[in-house]
């Protein structure tokens, strides 16, 4: 398990660092600083070091360094979601930046949420609002202070995410839904690749210890429910709930059961793998002429409905290596070529739906000392479509039950992404 | 220089200042695109050699150097080699020193655009050295040229540009009238070509030209022309033999006249570096000053030579100068390594002055010093006859084997271990054996070894060693090898005479009778009071019964081989003592049960021996051993057979060693003789069990129970081969062989002449495996192409169009590693072949490369990548050759599966278009048919067969399927593109479409193949393969 956990600034001085066994010593920073931050490792290597039998696994959040070290042989996956969701808690606690300056003002805090999240090694509550009941220090604004005794019971009874007597106003839940779309397509225009990894985010303000049912249009349970409509579910693949979700009802029913959490959380993650909408289309066409010319067309249209638009669209066109001079014509946004990426980079602010536009780049190229072909990496794209999502998934509903009867106010957002969406040259 | 280049200076400051590794290739990209753009001329047209025009000198120079410094930190620079050839070429000093910098860091020898350069480097090669009448000034810049010119040679060195370019090098060295800066660069360029290419240079024809060069006055010339034939002597040591009388005459200037130019005078030493190459030279001809003492010195150079190095000795001190005396010790130590050259052949006084100085030197502080002296003086006391001298430094060394230093420590224990004699060896191995106490970790065990070796060789009373060994293992057993208590048991039962035994048993009794005593111990002990322990039994305190509780006190630490050793002696014991059978009975009744079979079946025999045999068999089995063979025979014994006058005293070290070389020929000799490899280890192991019979014969048990007869002497049989007692202590040891001098080497030179030429090739009832194995992997990607009880030869391929990949592994599936291994692979010219493998395993068929030692249970890898450049119906071939650790030579050559259809792609035809192209490719030439008959006793063609043949046609030989073609399940036709790297006239590659198809007749039990392609060669090899692979598919 975690033997310590550190944080570096960006010159590899200790911070913090907090000791959970002793088979290693402060003195194993060094040469994390020397083999990682001084090698000026950090930004191409993998996020992993091991070192002397000791292994360094590391984030960074600004210029620090978050460094878990361990000798023993540990599931990398549990210990850099520790890792973020340290960083998470501070986050809440010192604000969305917060930078050196603020780690030092609060150095005490740092070490009381260092105890609290982590015992001998293993990780415990790293949950901001549970956090928040007992160590209100920072930004947090101390709430209604609940009595020593019932906090003992709170975190050690049966829903220690939830306190009771949460009182709102008004009674409203956001939902987000947030895709991002994994593509390859090769050069012949056949799918090679395709997925779809989606979250869905909550933040609830809600009253009392109310019970929520939450329903995606989930194929499983559509077929089940009603026999003549067909087609209209999505295939989800693998969910992963937050341990809210009471997951033998899921198992056996396949609904989604919960009492939430007060504030923001991440109710489920997932995966959708068959029919996926792209939302774009790409048509390349590339011409190499001799050793000194090349030529790039490229059509892009949208493939989503006339009334929504993608946001923030980057598309980094390839070229060779040895270009030297590069004529582009665009018919809108910005293209440029930018040596560091070795790329033509054509940024849209706003595509609409429907829409198709083209770019063509002649490129001058030097010739090389030996002759060698150009490799044809792919085309990547990056955007964001609103209210639109790439698996077709939908709420279909939010039911929150609670003794109060009260009503409800629900809101939905999509939010559709670009992750690795690539198109082969 | 500074002001100008301000954009070069921002530009290195902005990558030193960048943070990560990102931010500094960020910056880099940038840069080289800017560069490009540069280079880039635009709307005009590029000058005549691909330059921009536009640029001028200064951007030129700067963009070129911003290149080479990417370049150098290690990023790839692939364009800009126009822009350097036009700085090459250009008039000017300063844009020629930043065209030849480019170009020896750029560019490498094979690109392609070296061949525009080579007419400018060799015109600034040849730059007429200025007349007379010409400025002073202009004459230094031609000099300055011709440097530039020679140093980038040097660096880039590819073969073609050797080729182009000896010629002028060598010229220009020779020429008179080079200056000395020309001749020193000449010289140093010259020895780096030939270190590229060893052949370069015939030493009988250059000999002259360096023996002008060697009369130059100048040191400078002289030092880089030393270099040079340092260099070239190396390769070819007898051409230079001339040169001796040039290199002396050097010597005698610098050391007896002490001439030396002012500036190449270091602390009062005439140029020491030079000194230094000088004897280096001298020392690659032992044979010198051979004779000079019986008046055969013709030319006289002799005699100054053996004056210079009398002289180097004589006048070497310790001086107070750190420098002065550093200097002066390596030349001093280089003339000691010249004498040890010499060897015997060196006059006495000489070697005596030696001697005497590294007794000085050893005595000295400082460690370096000391090292070098206990280094060389090991190496000295080798001679013949300088052992004497080297002994009246022993107390001396003696301090030097407490040094602090682990090195020096070292290196006094190698010289300890060269002096040592009969008369010495007491006390050094005392002395050895008292530091052995405080000895490092580090060195105990070469200690350990070092010792048993010395104190069984020297031993004059074998009781002494005896007691060593126990002191060894009682100070440092766990570094106390099998192998050397082996020895011991083996010297106490060779030797009856004297008590010995006797004593060994009563020492060892109280050796083991502590409680806490080495595991080794209790293995000695075990053995030897299991076979004497009689002799002692009647002694107070001694008994059999007190012998069985001190030994059987140890029994639970130890471990299952040492228990094996003590049920034996158990067994032993119970035989002689009644009173301990109620004793050994319960050990033996509880460990029939132990989780180790050894030691459960020992303990099983024995009990049940008694109801199983006669008491006359049983007392038999266990009676002690008789003395192992003579041939187990060491050095030791024979000193002290010899002593006691049962063997001519002319028996001495040498001839011991060499009895055992004869040994080990004669048994080569016999595995020669059997030349099938399955067989190669039984006939020695048969021998031995004859052996073991005759010996058996002699006490006549029956022969089943005589498996059973469990002795400790397991352990010492099993010992691998006879050997002498050092090499049986392990490797690393030759120091005793040397001991022998020439006689033995000489004994074992001819042996080997004698032995090696004859070699085993691949037996003929494997023949038919390999080809299976061969037709198989025409087929599939990877498999075994070749094994034997040695050698396993694995091939792993893979094919892109007309370029394959081919991986080959030998794998070394004998006991023992094997030598020499070499493998030769042929190139056909239809491939194009690129190979590369382990170290030294390619015999690329120049000058004898030794090849690799391939270890126990390793591999050597061979990665060959090939081209095709035409059609074949060949295959390429490759010759592994290599020597077992018997010294037997084998030689297997091999076919490689590299075949036509390896470079096949797959066509996908209909059916119209396939008969369309069937029809046009008729014709003699383009034809190839032949029919098959399987062999009567096969199942006969069913439709699973047909599938099979179809798999073998789609996946094994890459023929694309033709839907549709076949009618009947009886056809199946196939189409495929075979393509190669060859180029036609229009820059395209050569590709040749195949057809093939094969039709079966199950009534006649037979198949037709025929194939139809563009070139005959193809048709043909395609149909063999296709018959081939058909066959297997039976």
């Amino acid at each position: 398990m975690i033997s310590s956990i550190m944080i570096l600034n960006a010159r590899g001085e200790i911070m913090i660092s907090r000791q959970y066994r002793d088979d290693v010593s402060r003195v194993a920073a060094d040469s994390f600083r020397i083999q990682v931050i001084a090698a000026k490792e950090a930004s191409s290597q993998p996020p992993i070091k091991r070192i002397e039998n000791c292994s360094f696994l590391y984030t960074r959040h600004l210029n620090m360094y978050f460094v878990a070290l361990t000798k023993a042989n540990v599931n990398p996956a549990l210990v850099f979601e520790y890792l973020y969701q340290k960083i998470r808690v501070l986050k809440a606690y010192l604000g969305e930046d917060f930078d050196e300056n603020s780690m030092r003002n609060n150095m005490t805090l740092i070490y009381e949420l260092m105890d609290e999240t982590m015992d001998f090694g293993y990780p415990q509550n790293c949950a901001v609002d549970v956090l928040r009941l007992y160590i209100n220090l920072g930004d947090v604004k101390p709430q209604d202070e609940p009595e020593p005794a019932q906090l003992t019971k709170q975190i050690t009874g049966a829903i220690d995410w939830r306190r009771e007597g949460i009182r709102h106003k008004k009674n409203e839940v956001y939902i987000d839904v947030l895709e991002s779309v994994n593509l390859l397509i090769s050069s012949a225009g056949n799918v090679l690749r395709s997925e779809v990894t989606g979250r869905v985010q909550m933040n609830t303000k809600l009253t009392g210890m109310p019970e929520c049912k939450f329903g995606l249009n989930d194929k499983l349970v559509i077929e089940k429910s009603s026999e003549g409509r067909k087609n209209s579910g999505v295939e989800i693949d693998d969910c992963t709930f937050h341990r809210c979700v009471r997951l033998g009802k899921f198992d056996a029913d396949r609904t989604i059961t919960f009492i939430p959490p007060d504030g923001e959380f991440e109710l489920m993650r997932y995966r959708v793998n068959d029919n996926v909408n792209m939302p774009f289309r790409l048509i390349p066409a590339v011409q190499e002429e001799g050793q000194t010319k090349c030529s790039i067309n490229l059509k892009v249209i949208a493939n989503f409905s006339e009334k929504l638009f993608a946001t923030h669209v980057v598309i980094r066109v390839p070229v060779p290596k040895n270009t030297s001079k590069s004529k582009i014509k665009n018919s809108f946004g910005r293209a440029k070529y930018e040596p560091e990426q070795n790329a033509i980079v054509w940024r849209i602010k706003k595509f609409p739906g429907k829409a198709e536009c083209m770019l063509s780049a002649d490129m001058e190229l030097v010739r090389t000392v030996r002759p060698k072909s150009w490799e044809r990496p792919p085309i990547s794209v990056e955007f964001q479509v609103p209210m639109f999502t790439a698996s077709g998934v939908h709420v279909r509903f939010l039911r929150v039950y609670d003794k109060a009867g009260y009503h409800t106010n629900r809101w939905v957002r999509y939010i559709t992404k670009g992750g690795g969406y690539q198109i082969k040259i | 220089m500074s002001g100008q280049a301000r954009g070069l200076n921002n530009f290195i400051s902005d990558l030193r200042n960048s943070k990560s590794q990102e931010e500094e290739s960020n910056r880099i990209e940038v840069e080289l695109a800017k560069i490009r753009k540069k280079f880039n001329p635009g709307d005009r047209k590029l000058a005549a050699d691909g330059s921009n025009p536009a640029l001028s000198s200064y951007q030129r120079k700067k963009y070129i150097w911003k290149l080479v410094y990417i370049h150098v930190l290690g990023y790839e620079v692939d364009f800009g080699h126009a822009e350097v050839l036009t700085l090459v070429r250009s008039k000017k000093y300063a844009e020629k020193t930043v065209g030849y910098v480019a170009l020896s860091l750029l560019l490498r020898g094979s690109d392609p655009v070296m061949g525009s350069i080579v007419d400018t480097i060799r015109a600034d090669l040849v730059t007429a050295p200025a007349q007379g009448k010409k400025k002073k000034k202009a004459d230094v810049k031609n000099d300055a040229v011709q440097c530039l010119a020679l140093c980038s040679l040097a660096n880039i060195s590819g073969l073609e540009l050797i080729q182009a370019m000896h010629l002028q090098v060598r010229q220009v060295l020779a020429t008179p009238e080079s200056s000395e800066q020309v001749k020193k660069k000449s010289a140093l360029c010259l020895l780096r070509l030939t270190r590229t290419s060893p052949n370069l240079i015939s030493g009988r024809e250059f000999a002259p030209h360096l023996a002008k060069l060697l009369q130059d006055q100048h040191l400078g010339v002289l030092t880089s022309v030393m270099s040079l034939l340092n260099g070239l002597a190396s390769q070819h040591v007898a051409d230079y033999e001339s040169l001796i009388p040039h290199v002396v005459h050097i010597l005698g200037v610098l050391v007896i006249k002490k001439q030396c130019a002012r500036e190449y005078l270091y602390y009062r030493t005439p140029s020491p570096w030079l000194q230094i190459k000088l004897l280096k030279f001298l020392q690659m001809y032992p044979n010198a000053v051979e004779g000079h003492d019986i008046g055969m010195d013709a030319s006289g150079y002799v005699s100054q030579l053996i004056n210079v190095v009398s002289k180097i000795l004589m006048e070497t001190d310790v001086s107070d100068s750190i420098n002065k005396s550093n200097a002066d010790h390596a030349i001093l130590f280089e003339a000691v390594q010249l004498i040890v050259a010499w060897g015997t052949t060196c006059p006495v006084t000489l070697r005596e002055g030696a001697m005497q100085l590294l007794g000085k030197f050893i005595s000295v502080r400082e460690p370096n010093i000391r090292y070098l002296g206990l280094m060389t003086m090991a190496k000295l006391a080798q001679i013949e006859g300088s052992v004497e001298g080297a002994k009246k430094h022993q107390a001396t060394v003696l301090v030097s084997l407490k040094d602090a230093d682990i090195s020096v420590r070292r290196r006094a224990l190698d010289l300890l271990f060269v002096i040592c004699d009969t008369d010495n060896a007491e006390r050094v191995v005392d002395e050895l054996v008292a530091h052995l106490v405080v000895a490092d970790a580090s060195i105990r065990e070469e200690m350990v070894l070092k010792i048993a070796i010395l104190a069984e060789k020297y031993a004059t009373d074998l009781r002494w060693y005896v007691d060593t060994i126990l002191k060894l293992i009682s100070i440092a057993g766990d570094y106390v090898s099998d192998s050397i208590w082996h020895r011991v048991v083996q010297i106490v039962t060779n030797h009856p005479q004297g008590d010995l035994q006797g004593y060994a048993a009563a020492t060892l009794f109280l050796a083991v009778s502590p409680h806490r005593c080495h595991e080794t111990t209790v293995c000695v002990a075990a053995y030897v009071l299991g076979e004497f322990g009689f002799l002692i039994a009647e002694r107070a305190g001694m008994s059999g019964e007190e012998q069985f509780h001190v030994l059987h006190q140890h029994w639970f630490n130890v471990g299952t081989s040492t228990k094996s050793i003590l049920i034996s002696t158990y067994a032993k014991l119970a035989n002689l003592y009644e009173e301990c059978r109620p004793l050994v009975a319960p050990v033996f009744a509880r460990s029939k049960n132990s989780s180790d079979v050894e030691v459960q079946q020992r303990c099983a025999e024995y009990s049940s021996m008694r109801e199983a045999f006669s008491p006359e068999a049983v007392e038999d089995l266990l009676r002690e051993m008789p003395p192992f063979e003579d041939k187990r025979r060491s050095a030791l014994e024979m000193r002290l057979l010899e002593k006691e006058g049962e063997n001519s005293a002319a028996v001495t070290k040498a001839s011991t060693l060499s009895e055992v070389e004869q040994q080990r020929a004669m048994q080569s000799v016999q595995m020669l003789s059997n030349p099938p490899i399955e067989e190669e280890m039984e006939p020695i192991e048969e021998q031995e069990e004859e052996a073991e019979k005759d010996n058996e014969d002699q006490y006549d048990p029956p022969r089943q129970q005589l498996r059973d007869a469990p002795q400790a002497g397991d352990e010492v049989d099993s010992q691998p081969s006879p050997r002498s007692p050092a090499q049986a202590l392990g490797p690393g040891h030759d120091e005793v062989n040397q001991d022998g001098g020439a006689n033995g080497r000489q004994i074992n030179g001819s042996v080997n002449g004698s032995v090696k030429p004859a070699s085993v090739g691949i037996p003929k009832e494997l023949v038919p495996a390999m080809r299976k194995a061969f037709s198989n992997l025409c087929t599939s990607p990877s498999g075994v192409l070749f094994e034997n009880s040695l050698l396993q030869v694995g091939v792993k391929h893979e094919y892109v169009g007309a370029q394959g990949r081919i991986s080959i592994f030998f794998g070394n599936l004998h006991n023992t590693p094997l030598h020499n291994f070499k493998v030769k692979v042929d190139q056909p010219e239809h491939l194009r072949t690129q190979l590369q493998g382990t170290q030294d395993l390619l015999d690329d068929g120049e000058s004898g490369t030794t090849g690799c030692t391939v270890a126990v249970k390793t591999q050597a890898k061979l990665l060959m990548l090939v081209e095709v450049t035409s059609p074949f119906d060949d295959v390429p071939s490759i010759r592994i050759t290599f020597e077992t650790e018997e010294g037997e030579r084998h030689d297997y050559p091999l076919r490689l599966p590299i075949v036509a259809t390896c470079f096949m792609e797959p066509v996908n035809l209909d059916p119209g278009a396939f008969m369309q192209r069937w029809k046009s490719l008729e014709g003699p030439d383009r034809e190839c048919q032949e029919v098959m008959r399987l062999p009567p006793n096969s199942n006969g063609i069913d439709e699973a067969y047909m599938d099979r043949v179809r798999g073998i046609i789609v996946e094994g030989l890459k023929f694309g399927k033709c839907q549709g073609v076949d009618p009947t399940p009886w056809t199946v036709s196939g189409a495929a593109t075979f393509r190669t790297g060859a180029k036609d006239t229009n820059g395209n590659n050569i590709n040749v479409g195949c057809l093939v198809r094969v039709e079966a007749n199950p009534q006649a039990n037979a198949f037709r193949v025929t194939t139809r392609t563009l070139h005959p060669l193809c048709s043909r090899a395609v149909k063999n393969v296709s018959l081939v692979s058909i066959k297997l598919a039976a």
